[in-house]
């Protein structure tokens, strides 16, 4: 075909172009080590980093969130070790209150040192975290959770439990509320027994046991109630659960068994009054708040034991508190089982998230990094393809007929 | 005998314009338009008695059908490369991955998460506002790119079409002089035609135009179907407000007496202004949709939750973010008053579309017509029971419509622009659920939530909606640089072969000047050699 001057020119022109463009663009590459400089480049890889990127992000926030959890479990299990130091404190002084020979100085000692073990539980219960707010109530971290009122300890906190979400399907409470930790018991709590306060008589229960676990009505919360009628002292044991009379009047004999419904049986040591009546329970709310319980043994020690019935009082008082202290124990090393849980499920949540983020780091590479080796072989070639492009052009327009005729 | 001088004279002649042709074809080598030219000769007329050489005419070089399919070939080009030079603009910014919007959402989202893990504290809740800030910023810095970008189209169109006109306007007077010049001279301007070839080139690059041949060798021009220019004149075309919709440019053609006919951008596909009308509408318009789109979910959203909220002082959430109501137009050509009143419906964000509708009254029936323009879908509702309710909105008509009236709906018109934090205050954000309880970090944990549900069209997160816009402009830059390179490569063969008619070749010019060199050596030779014969004669009679 004919070729005008201008179309040889043109051509040299436009493939010395070309070959330009291609170094600079693979350079571009280079420079930036990216084989996606913008979208165009390869819109599919460029979608797929940015889902990419956001999922990597997203699992970044968990971690964050795993920290900010482990935070929390951590000043709470710290407050929760104390508080099982206290209970494990108060247990022995317990047991040496109900020693026979004590004298009152000796009982206002043990008193002291019960104060201390409560001051120091009202301190844990009431604690705060670094930002000043309050540990145990609840949603509602800017009310202190425990106040002493007139008849004790209320709670003023709320039941709200702060979740954080610490992994894509998983919302961890990262607080328990003052209710659960200082006034719950476990399902598996013991039953306790309690001398109604107006009990006149020298009535000391002893040996409450279990005859019959699997009895229909474990569980149940029984009624002892005395009558004295010329001499005889009788009882009647009803079950204050379904209000059913289970032992119907029979008389009492002390130190001999009373059988508390299938389940429970009891002794009782000293001599009832006439309307002398205990309460044996499970569970019930008034029995579990443990800053009462410690509240009322100091309550009954500074009573001091004048009288049979005060000293038996006071010894009805020390059996009740014990097996409540134990409950109460029992619950929080069960809270403090479940923190240890949970943050080992927040480690395990760490291991997968770091897998996860190397993963996506892995993908995010794949998609938008430069292969050096291909990129640099690339850049040679289209170099040595620029040269030849100019050779051809400087030879090309060397070809006159006007140099030669 | 004597006829030798005029035979050897005629050759001079003619190896002179020869000469005077091949040296025009150099010096001309490099000027744009020009067709290379080419001396015809014959033999002085038979019968004349006379021998000699005759020139028939300088002839240009010249095959309208080559020059029509480069010109042809070279308006797709610039309409191509046109496109591609502004999407390239959006391709270059969502490039920089680190200042993109995803960054920031995640910031947002991020920001919300460490609000749910400390609900009540001031520096969570400075930051998340912050982070809330930040990114709606950059939603509105995107936004307005995008709007600058749709004013310098704007303005570009404009500039082109000035120039189509000024252009018109020159063709139309080559036409002029080109008919009188012939008339005159009963020669053919070969510079007028090739000056009236480049600016007819030149146009292309600016509009597809079609050529015809008129009686007389003028031009008749037709751009998008309309007679530009002809034999009688040029005509113009105006950039002008769509009729149908006021915000967007549109072009028209004027017909004469100030009337204007608005030309249907599917009928302008070539040239600068096609690139533009393409860009416009085919890559920038579904860009800032889905823009506002994802700004306008993200918003409602957000607010649907935050409103189900309670803030620090255990009051209702109030809106977290500002949504804009829908925009909409009647056609400049309605005959009726009516007007349309839209709203979102709340909890209806997912129906949504990032789509402009057209709303179309039929009296006979008492009937709207609603069409979505992207995708087409049509929607009959009866006039007798309003509101319409169609893409999560409800559509009042103010006023009687008559009918044929028409009207555009422009839902997300403002989303992203107008996408502020409502929230001044750091306590009303609400994190809880419940009255009281500073700790409550629920409603914190269900906004931070909204990042992986399938808001956007009810089956799109957040992040993959900005990633398909990311990928939809990826895949049309791409595909524009492919169709853009493959054209190119076209436009260059069509010009090669153009130019192996029309193009000079100084090495063939070079061969030409020692041929007529050689030409006009040899008739100076034979006037020589009749010269000398008839000083022979002379001789003999003295």
């Amino acid at each position: 075909m004919r070729l005008s001057t201008n179309s040889i020119y043109s051509m040299s022109m436009r493939s010395i172009l070309n070959q330009q463009s291609k170094v600079a663009d693979v350079g571009q590459q280079l420079a930036t080590g990216k084989k996606i400089v913008t979208p165009a480049d390869d819109p599919r890889a460029a979608a797929q980093a940015l889902v990419v990127s956001q999922a990597s992000a997203v699992n970044d926030q968990f971690t964050a969130s795993r920290s900010a959890a482990r935070n929390s479990l951590s000043a709470e299990e710290a407050e929760l070790n104390q508080v099982t130091s206290a209970l494990q404190a108060a247990t022995p002084l317990l047991v040496q209150a109900g020693n026979g020979t004590l004298s009152d100085a000796d009982r206002n000692s043990i008193a002291t040192q019960l104060e201390g073990v409560y001051a120091q539980l009202l301190g844990s219960a009431n604690a705060q975290d670094g930002n000043g707010r309050y540990l145990f109530s609840g949603f509602d971290g800017d009310t202190q959770p425990f106040v002493e009122e007139a008849g004790g300890v209320i709670y003023k906190g709320d039941q709200g439990r702060q979740e954080l979400q610490v992994d894509a399907s998983r919302f961890m409470a990262v607080n328990d509320t003052g209710t659960a930790v200082f006034a719950s018991v476990t399902d598996s709590a013991q039953y306790v027994g309690t001398a109604d306060a107006g009990n006149a008589g020298t009535g000391v229960f002893t040996s409450l046991n279990v005859a019959n676990a699997s009895a229909p009505d474990h569980g149940d919360n029984f009624e002892v109630r005395f009558t004295e009628n010329g001499g005889q002292t009788t009882y009647t044991v009803s079950n204050a659960t379904t209000g059913d009379t289970v032992v119907a009047e029979q008389p009492f004999v002390e130190g001999e068994a009373i059988a508390l419904g299938e389940s429970m049986q009891v002794s009782l040591k000293g001599v009832p009054a006439d309307g002398d009546n205990f309460v044996f329970a499970r569970g019930r709310a008034e029995d579990n708040n443990v800053l009462d319980t410690i509240a009322g043994v100091i309550d009954g020690l500074r009573q001091g034991t004048e009288t049979p019935a005060r000293d038996a009082a006071l010894k009805n008082t020390l059996n009740s508190a014990h097996r409540k202290l134990s409950n109460s124990l029992d619950n929080v090393l069960t809270v403090r089982a479940s923190l240890g849980s949970r943050m080992n499920e927040l480690d395990t949540l760490d291991t997968v998230g770091e897998n996860r983020s190397l993963n996506y780091e892995t993908t995010r590479s794949q998609l938008e990094d430069l292969d050096y080796v291909s990129a640099i072989s690339e850049y040679s070639l289209a170099q040595v393809a620029l040269q030849f492009s100019q050779q051809t052009f400087t030879d090309i327009q060397k070809l006159s007929m006007f140099d030669i005729v | 005998m004597s006829n030798l001088f005029g035979i050897g004279l005629s050759g001079l002649g003619a190896a002179q314009t020869g000469l005077s042709t091949t040296s025009n074809n150099i010096s001309n080598v490099n000027t744009a338009g020009y067709s290379r030219q080419t001396t015809s000769l014959s033999t002085t007329l038979a019968g004349s008695g006379q021998g000699g050489v005759r020139v028939t005419g300088v002839e240009r070089q010249y095959q309208q059908y080559l020059t029509s399919q480069l010109n042809d070939a070279k308006s797709s080009s610039s309409a191509l490369d046109t496109h591609l030079g502004q999407i390239s603009q959006i391709n270059n910014l969502l490039g920089d991955s680190e200042a993109g919007l995803a960054p920031l959402m995640q910031q947002f989202f991020a920001g919300l998460q460490t609000l749910a893990a400390s609900p009540a504290d001031p520096a969570a809740r400075e930051s998340m506002l912050g982070d809330a800030n930040n990114m709606s910023a950059q939603f509105r810095a995107f936004s307005e790119y995008l709007g600058d970008m749709q004013e310098s189209v704007a303005s570009q169109m404009g500039g082109a079409v000035d120039q189509i006109n000024n252009y018109a306007a020159q063709i139309a007077n080559l036409n002029t002089q080109i008919v009188q010049t012939e008339a005159k001279t009963g020669q053919t301007p070969n510079n007028l035609l090739d000056q009236r070839d480049s600016l007819v080139s030149a146009m292309g690059e600016l509009v597809d135009v079609k050529v015809s041949v008129q009686d007389g060798n003028s031009y008749q021009v037709t751009v998008a179907g309309q007679p530009m220019v002809d034999a009688n004149g040029a005509k113009s075309l105006k950039l002008v407000n769509s009729s149908d919709d006021p915000t967007r440019k549109a072009v028209a053609f004027e017909t004469g007496g100030g009337r204007l006919r608005e030309l249907s951008e599917d009928s302008i596909r070539g040239g600068t202004l096609g690139g533009l009308l393409a860009f416009s509408s085919d890559s920038l318009e579904p860009a800032q949709q889905r823009l506002d789109q994802l700004a306008h979910t993200l918003a409602a959203r957000v607010n649907e939750v935050h409103q189900s909220g309670k803030d620090l002082k255990g009051n209702d959430g109030q809106a977290f973010f500002g949504v804009a109501s829908p925009a909409s137009y009647g056609d400049a050509d309605n005959l009726g008053t009516a007007t349309l009143n839209a709203q979102f419906v709340d909890g209806e964000s997912a129906d949504v579309r990032a789509s402009d509708y057209e709303i179309a009254y039929r009296g006979d029936s008492n009937q709207y017509e609603v069409t979505r323009l992207s995708d087409g879908d049509k929607q009959v509702f009866d006039g007798g029971d309003m509101p319409l309710t169609f893409g999560g909105m409800t559509v009042d008509v103010d006023g009687a419509p008559q009918d044929g009236d028409s009207f555009r709906l422009k839902p997300l018109a403002r989303a992203a622009a107008s996408f502020e934090v409502e929230i001044k205050n750091t306590s009303l954000i609400a994190a809880g659920q419940a009255d009281g309880g500073t700790g409550d970090n629920r409603n914190a944990l269900a906004l931070a939530g909204l990042q992986s549900e399938s808001s956007v069209d009810g089956d799109t997160s957040f992040n993959s909606s900005y990633a398909r816009l990311v990928s939809d402009i990826g895949n049309k830059t791409r595909s524009l640089q492919v169709n853009s390179s493959a054209q190119e490569r076209l436009t260059s063969e069509l010009e090669t072969a153009q130019q192996s008619v029309s193009g000079v070749n100084l090495d063939e010019e070079r061969v030409n000047l020692l041929y007529y060199q050689q030409m006009y050596q040899a008739n100076a030779r034979v006037i020589e050699t009749a010269a000398s014969l008839f000083d022979s004669l002379l001789g003999i009679r003295a």
